[in-house]
């Protein structure tokens, strides 16, 4: 009886964990260490709010728009100066977390850039959980966004940071 | 028994008990001891407050700086597919 206590114990909150659209990204340390550029961001649900109301300017609004609702985003993002700097095997265990759960809506694949696939977790008609694998030789990015993330505003924050915005015609405005 | 004599007799000066100095210098010590103690009290919990105050700032300023750049990545990598697909589908 008490070893059933404990089983249910451990597999709730793992099951809880699962649905909840967080994926847990297990990186090396080594990984930072060998990139020339690297970025880590984990920000909870109480993060996010407590970051979100500091996002007075005006730029910030749509960003402030999407992140009142999420409650979490997880993004690791690492620029290497060599090729082969980094395990692909990453990225595998990435996906073996991905459940029945989730979807895979995108995997854009070429030569010339990085090979870009897309995963969200839906609950009925809203998306509850969206990951991103952006791979390429020199360059690894892993994004999990937990909540209700809205695609179509996330991409339009794209040019609002300071970035160029990416046209359809391929040109950056 | 006159006024006049009577009223000398209370006025005349008299010495205090010995002693009489230091209990009241002590006593004035020991009242005001508290209130020193009370005022470094709230001077020390104003500066904790200060500093706690000014660290949770610097926090929430670096969170806001890393959600900044957080949605910057991630909306580029979609916006990078979304663009890859739709140059395929033409």
């Amino acid at each position: 009886m008490r070893r059933i206590f404990i089983v249910l114990l451990l597999v709730f909150p793992a099951a809880a964990w699962a649905q909840s659209g967080r994926i847990e990204i297990d990186l090396p340390a080594s990984l930072a260490a060998r990139a020339a550029e690297s970025v880590d961001v984990s920000l909870d649900g109480a993060m996010l709010r407590l970051a979100s109301k500091f996002l007075y300017e005006d730029a910030d609004r749509d960003t402030r728009a999407i992140v009142r609702k999420l409650d979490g985003i997880y993004v690791h993002s690492y620029e290497f100066d060599k090729e082969g700097e980094y395990d692909r095997s990453i990225l595998d265990k990435v996906r073996a977390q991905l459940g029945p759960s989730w979807k895979r809506i995108v995997t854009a694949r070429s030569r010339e850039r990085e090979n870009v696939e897309i995963y969200i977790q839906s609950n009925e008609r809203t998306i509850s959980g969206l990951v991103v694998l952006a791979a390429e030789p020199r360059e690894l990015t892993i994004v999990n966004i937990v909540g209700p993330v809205d695609l179509e505003k996330l991409v339009s924050l794209e040019g609002q940071f300071g970035i160029p915005r990416i046209t359809k015609e391929g040109r950056h405005d | 028994m006159n006024i006049e004599s009577g009223l000398k007799d209370l006025l005349r000066r008299s010495e205090p008990p010995p002693g009489f100095a230091n209990r009241v210098m002590k006593r004035i010590a020991e009242s005001s001891r508290p209130r020193a103690r009370a005022w470094r009290a709230l001077a020390a919990a104003a500066l904790i407050a200060v500093a706690l105050g000014g660290w949770g700032v610097h926090v929430t300023l670096r969170a806001r700086n890393e959600l900044r750049l957080a949605m910057r990545i991630a909306a580029e990598k979609v916006a990078q597919a979304q663009q890859q697909v739709r140059a395929v589908s033409r």
